[in-house]
């Protein structure tokens, strides 16, 4: 629906007026702010701040604030909280798909405000029934192909709560065929240890940082330390197969690390040990399994006065490519 | 005798290799730990899925377009103030 029907902002925590990416936007959002805060009590929300989501006609008029961290409800009071979605009922808010239900009801408004008619599918859409929906369902996020990189890695990371995908972490790590050969000794026979070089030890683990609101930064080297080893544990002609093993301890030491946002940088220090395993081709000279994952790892944060923990984990693998497509001879 | 050759043949016999013999057929999961924990870490579909929005990231640009191609737009903000950024 948000496809066919819309045209879709999305707007991250990097919204200060230092680092939003458009500056005309910071005059708008304080125009429709100003809006939505005049209105009647239980209409009345804040754009400014929070999750929030609303509708706009093509002419730029506000139309609903179906989300906002700050808003008006029925009851006629203003109300905080991170659970609270404006302009419900407390009999609709107990219903389990009721922001499903709600977006849709404000979605044919904003549609009938901006004189369009509603679609014909509208109903099966919103029923779930549409075939585009099941399509939906089972699509994939397209993977991005870097042609340019011999070896790509795939880093995941996740804090205990999960927020948005974004800022649960999702990075890929592109290294070149020699960096990557790096990682394991240079004379492949079993038992051959070999301890990552600091300069691949960082490119592979700069990115498991957990992301938060704001959190898009770089480590400096001596933020990210501790270690990983490669053992080799089997040979059968050119397969060589291996383990790793390794520790690792994230602990940004300025603000700047931590956070781009000044005002929100909650992570302190992330550390777990290391495991994984390869499979290497020697004839093809590429890897063909290269998997890293995290093992009793935890976050330290703040948020409020209190440091707490929680469960930290991260896994890195090979990005599977699509084979390059042979060009005919004409 | 032929019952007992049978099973002793079998467990003599190379195990079987996997896929293109380079890499190791994937175990079942529960003695496969490295695969455990990326099953965990992988963003889901369900989670990723809002990616597949066609997400502009500015609102002036949305509204301009909006105008052009005769269709609202759908603003969607989390976190953070203008000024401070804090919620």
């Amino acid at each position: 629906m948000l496809r066919k029907h819309f045209v879709c902002v999305e707007m991250t925590e990097l919204v200060t007026k230092d680092l939003i990416e458009d500056p005309r936007d910071v005059a708008l959002l304080e125009k429709y702010d100003r809006q939505l805060r005049q209105l009647p009590l239980h209409r009345r929300a804040s754009l400014d701040g929070g999750e929030r989501e609303v509708f706009i006609t093509p002419d730029g008029e506000l139309v609903r604030v179906i989300l906002s961290l700050h808003c008006g409800n029925p009851e006629g009071t203003m109300r905080l909280g991170y659970k609270m979605v404006g302009q419900f009922s407390c009999a609709d808010r107990a219903k389990p798909d009721m922001a499903v239900e709600r977006f849709f009801d404000v979605a044919r408004e904003t549609l009938e405000k901006s004189r369009i008619d509603i679609p014909r599918d509208w109903a099966a859409l919103r029923a779930g029934t549409h075939p585009m929906v099941a399509r939906v369902r089972d699509e994939a996020v397209p993977q991005p192909v870097r042609r340019d990189q011999d070896v790509l890695l795939q880093a995941w990371v996740r804090a205990d709560v999960i927020y948005y995908e974004s800022l649960v972490g999702r990075s890929l790590i592109p290294l070149s065929r020699d960096a990557a050969r790096d990682l394991i000794a240079q004379d492949l026979v079993k038992g051959a240890i070999q301890t990552c070089n600091r300069r691949l030890f960082e490119t592979l683990f700069s990115s498991c940082y957990p992301k938060g609101a704001g959190v898009l930064v770089d480590l400096e080297p001596d933020s990210i330390q501790g270690a990983l080893q490669s053992e080799v544990t089997r040979v059968d002609g050119n397969h060589v197969q291996g383990r790793l093993r390794g520790t690792l301890r994230l602990a940004p030491k300025t603000q700047r690390e931590r956070s781009r946002r000044k005002s929100y940088s909650p992570w302190r220090e992330s550390r777990c040990e290391l495991v994984g395993d390869f499979c290497y081709d020697r004839k093809a000279r590429q890897f063909t399994r290269l998997r890293i994952v995290s093992k009793r790892g935890v976050s330290s944060f703040a948020h409020g006065r209190s440091p707490k923990t929680q469960a930290y984990a991260l896994g890195l693998e090979l990005v599977k490519r699509p084979p390059k497509r042979r060009r005919r001879k004409l | 005798m032929l019952t007992t050759l049978i099973p002793l043949v079998a467990l003599l016999a190379p195990a079987p290799q996997g896929g293109s013999g380079m890499v190791p057929k994937t175990q079942d999961k529960q003695v496969d730990p490295i695969a455990a924990t990326l099953d965990r870490v992988r963003a889901t579909k369900a989670e990723s899925r809002w990616r597949l929005v066609p997400w502009m990231h500015s609102l002036s640009k949305a509204l301009t377009r909006a105008k052009k191609e005769g269709k609202p737009v759908f603003y969607f903000g989390y976190d953070g103030t203008l000024d401070d950024g804090n919620s």
